[in-house]
């Protein structure tokens, strides 16, 4: 008896005589030592493999399901909420995803910062000559000084921090704007140009979009008299054009650098088309966020180069107040680990969903 | 014994170096040779493997620890959190408990939210609070009778109220008996509570769908289409229901031109706009072909494919000079004088 089982099939080269073959191992490479190569191989790629795949993740710290190569056209999935401020509005988050600030328009009205878990880490107070009247609206985080932007339409101010979250001044721009202003988007263009969309007045014939240089000098103004009603969440795509919601039309218009509009997507009850757009972002993969607040849902759309338009992949969310439903989803905000931030005003939480 | 003994010695070879035994030194020396490894070459392969499966571990556990985040609790959760704490602080304030009882019922924790209810009524009998709530809960649970029993304390202490005519939740109250009744196959009942809560919000599209369903009980067929067409005025999309039972009833009363316009509006609600779409174009000549056209622009704008919805909003306007749905749909759509696109949309 062995407890080996000794079948030719299981061992085959036991089936060889002994002696048999020994001539040819003396000169050649016995299969033995080419299966043992070969397994070596195997594990040296396997092991390769898991280096670059460690390289990657270290690199780019996002999911797996991120890797490159696998489908965009994926939707992400609800993984957790962070809690504390009262109606929020607007969101911003660092590329990392190390620092969430999210501005609140009821309570103390104050813009919460968070760490990467939803743990508070402090607040941002604007100059106590605001008053009482202020409402922090979005925020923004300029690309080369980490500086914090809080707009403010009601103080028609956009108040600027430092990372650590201490007010450093107001935003003073240079230029003609042609009288007052009403600050509400903000976004930053990789070399620090911000845009802000801007709802002064109740005539919406004088709404539009201001691009200042990174000195905050006017550039110039887009969107001609009467084209944009209630602009809100803006944002600068990696191609350089502009998506701004265009709120009260219920559309998204997207324009080139230089303010030529390029496309629109409309308003209506369609696939992909809006209802109240609001917030707007993109991520380093090319998909654009929308917000649409009146459907409680965010819309998702690729960005393809060769295509003015962009192109509708789906959305999540719906009405509700359990984990992953919006009541009134305003601001979105996206980082480069997959993951999307989106302020649930009236449930007073930000929604943090990824891939 | 012997050809067990000789056939286990290559597994030997393979695993145990020096145990090649009996086979005569020449030989001995040959199989040395050609099959007792080096003990390097031996141990790169496991080595190889062990830092493989070290490796794949250790980039398992890194990968959760920086991917996961601890939820916590829901929102849900933490509203039922928060109550328990202020009961816990105040077992005697109602306010708390109706919040806590609530929160339960959000949680579906239905048994803990009746306890609770059950406390609340056992300090106050007629907290109408607690009876909606009670009888919410008791409706979930599939307990029509209890929840018939708990309604009707809301509607026996507050029909004769200041307020009972403009009073939402007598209102609500009233749905509810209705509701149950048509369940339990009470025509007459269902049409009673339901009559008594269109009294009090004319506007309610869910007790207009209700009263449909006690009239088609009772075999009124012609007011229970009435009473599906007034919910659907309300909600004239996503809600396939009123669809599928005005299908049937227009059958019942021969009316074969609506009931075919509404199993085409019931394609469409149910998700399959081909059908719905064939079902509707064999209307545009008959007595019903203003909703018909009406339909079909509806679907084509569902389908976001705008020119087809400007050219049957316009077709409708050819038969329907003055539609007013098909002027305002085509001023939202864009449609300059010259009746083109003035804007580009997203399709």
């Amino acid at each position: 008896m062995t407890i080996f089982d000794t079948t030719p099939e299981a061992v085959p080269d036991i089936a060889t005589p002994l002696g048999h073959g020994d001539a040819d191992f003396a000169g050649e490479t016995p299969p033995k030592k080419g299966k043992r190569n070969a397994k070596i191989a195997a594990l040296v790629i396997a092991l390769l493999i898991l280096a670059l795949l460690f390289a990657w993740y270290l690199m780019n710290r996002k999911p797996l399901s991120e890797l490159p190569g696998l489908s965009q056209t994926k939707l992400p999935h609800y993984e957790f909420s962070i809690y504390g401020a009262i109606k929020p509005l607007g969101v911003a988050t660092t590329a990392s995803g190390d620092r969430i600030y999210v501005t609140e328009s009821d309570g103390p009205r104050l813009v919460h910062v968070y760490d990467a878990k939803g743990n508070q880490t402090g607040t941002l107070t604007p100059p106590k000559s605001t008053g009482p009247s202020h409402i922090p609206f979005y925020v923004a985080i300029n690309p080369i000084t980490q500086d914090v932007y809080v707009s403010d339409r009601m103080s028609a101010a956009i108040y600027i921090y430092d990372a650590q979250g201490k007010f450093l001044r107001t935003f003073a721009p240079k230029g003609d704007l042609g009288g007052k202003w009403n600050p509400l988007g903000l976004a930053f263009a990789p070399d620090g140009t911000l845009y802000a969309t801007d709802v002064r007045g109740l005539d919406a014939k004088s709404h539009r979009v201001l691009v200042f240089s990174p000195e905050g000098t006017l550039v110039r103004s887009i969107g001609a008299p009467g084209q944009l009603n209630y602009p809100n969440g803006i944002v600068v795509d990696a191609g350089g054009n502009i998506e701004v919601a265009d709120s009260n039309n219920g559309r998204l218009m997207i324009f080139g650098q230089y303010g030529k509009m390029l496309a629109t997507i409309g308003a209506g009850i369609g696939e992909g088309d809006l209802g109240l757009p609001r917030g707007t972002a993109v991520d380093d993969s090319g998909r654009l966020f929308v917000v649409d607040t009146a459907d409680h849902m965010v819309r998702i759309y690729t960005i393809d180069k060769d295509k003015p338009t962009p192109t509708y992949v789906g959305s999540f969310g719906d009405e509700g107040q359990t984990d992953g439903t919006f009541e009134y989803p305003n601001g979105i905000a996206t980082d480069t680990r997959a993951h999307i931030y989106v302020t649930d005003r009236e449930n007073n939480r930000v929604q943090v969903w990824g891939y | 014994m012997e050809a067990t003994a000789s056939m286990s010695r290559p597994r030997n070879f393979l695993g145990l170096p020096g145990s090649a035994r009996g086979t005569g030194s020449e030989m001995k020396m040959n199989r040395r040779k050609a099959s007792v490894p080096d003990p390097t070459t031996s141990r790169l392969p496991r080595l190889l493997t062990l830092v493989l499966v070290v490796g794949m571990l250790a980039f398992g556990v890194f990968y959760y620890q920086d991917q996961h985040v601890d939820a916590g609790p829901s929102m849900v959760g933490r509203a039922t959190l928060a109550a328990e704490a202020a009961v816990k602080r105040s077992p005697s304030n109602i306010t708390a408990r109706l919040a806590l009882a609530d929160a339960y019922r959000l949680d579906k924790r239905l048994d803990d939210s009746l306890n609770q209810y059950a406390e609340i009524l056992k300090a106050d009998k007629t907290n109408r609070f607690a009876l909606l709530g009670r009888g919410s809960v008791l409706v979930t649970k599939g307990d029509l009778t209890a929840a018939e029993v708990t309604y009707k304390k809301v509607t026996g202490a507050q029909k004769k109220g200041e307020f009972a005519g403009a009073d939402p939740q007598l209102e609500e109250a009233y749905y509810y008996l209705g509701m149950i009744a048509v369940k339990q196959g009470k025509a007459t009942e269902a049409i009673t509570s339901l009559s008594a809560a269109l009294k009090i919000d004319s506007a309610d599209s869910d007790a207009y769908y209700q009263m449909g369903l006690a009239e088609t009980k009772a075999g009124s067929t012609q007011l229970a289409v009435n009473a599906f067409q007034e919910a659907l005025k309300f909600v004239p999309t996503d809600w396939c229901e009123p669809y599928d039972q005005l299908a049937v009833a227009y059958a019942k009363l021969n009316q074969r031109p609506s009931a075919a316009y509404n199993a085409g509006m019931a394609s469409f609600c149910h998700k399959k706009p081909a059908d719905a779409k064939r079902q509707l174009k064999a209307l545009i000549t008959g007595p019903v072909k203003v909703d018909a056209y009406l339909a079909l622009a509806l679907i084509a704008e569902t389908e976001s494919n705008n020119p087809a919805a400007i050219s049957w909003y316009k077709q409708l306007l050819t038969v329907d000079r003055k539609n007013v749905a098909a002027t305002i749909a085509l001023k939202r759509l864009d449609v300059g004088p010259t009746g083109s696109p003035t804007t580009q949309g997203s399709s």
